[in-house]
């Protein structure tokens, strides 16, 4: 079993995101063949994503899937959100939890989207959500995530 | 058009000139499309993918889709 610990103080007006650092990458088997081909990969960057319980997906910015070459299953299509709709890509990537012994997930499916929030880069949705047991303890404001 | 607006529009139509003769029998898998070959349909994303990559290589982009008659919505708040 997995687990990471997660600080969140929901009343912190600046930063009252509960966020989980990620690295996500192309997926090993397309790492695979692409090597194969003489391709060489950017070396992974560690994120923040946001966990969010109210997006059914997860998603992580649009420039981000581009730094990481993405590779992508899915074209831009208008994807219902609060206030609007927004234009998303999906893709095949890895992601995984730096300094945490969460397992990693590869191949999943990724969603890319526009974002304009200082604090995360991305969103941690229900689709990985609820493969976790996650408890929140409000008085040492401490997430803990167990898989 | 811009790439992003012709990035698998084959391949969407693909998909959409067979989407009822494979709901008959594989509503709710996901299919792997490129062109107007498809790789099979899979149980899991990541089994789409991974047979995707292995039927049409990673040189070009393949579509995977979940094989419903509606699209199914997601949100975000």
């Amino acid at each position: 079993m997995g687990q990471a610990k997660v600080r969140w103080d929901p009343l912190n007006r600046e930063n009252p995101f509960a966020c989980i650092d990620v690295i996500v990458v192309n997926s090993d088997v397309y790492i695979d063949q692409q090597g194969e081909l003489g391709f060489e990969f950017r070396k992974p960057v560690k994120m923040k994503a946001m966990l969010d319980t109210g997006a059914s997906f997860t998603v992580i910015s649009r420039t981000w899937a581009r730094n990481c070459s993405l590779f992508q299953t899915g074209p831009d299509t208008k994807r219902k959100v609060l206030g609007g709709a927004v234009s998303c890509g999906e893709h095949a990537g890895s992601i995984s939890f730096p300094g945490t012994t969460l397992k990693l997930y590869d191949p999943v499916k990724l969603v890319s989207a526009d974002f304009v929030e200082p604090n995360f880069s991305g969103l941690i949705g229900i689709d990985l959500i609820r493969r976790w047991r996650i408890t929140f303890d409000g008085e040492s404001k401490l997430v803990t995530i167990e898989d | 058009m811009n790439p992003q607006e012709t990035l698998l529009a084959t391949e969407l139509e693909t998909f959409q000139s067979h989407r009822d003769e494979w709901l008959r029998d594989h509503a709710g898998t996901y299919v792997a499309i490129q062109g107007d070959q498809t790789a099979g349909f899979f149980e899991s994303y990541a089994e789409a993918f991974k047979a995707g990559l292995a039927r049409f290589g990673a040189s070009r982009n393949f579509l995977i889709k979940e094989v419903w008659q509606t699209e199914p919505v997601y949100f975000v708040f």
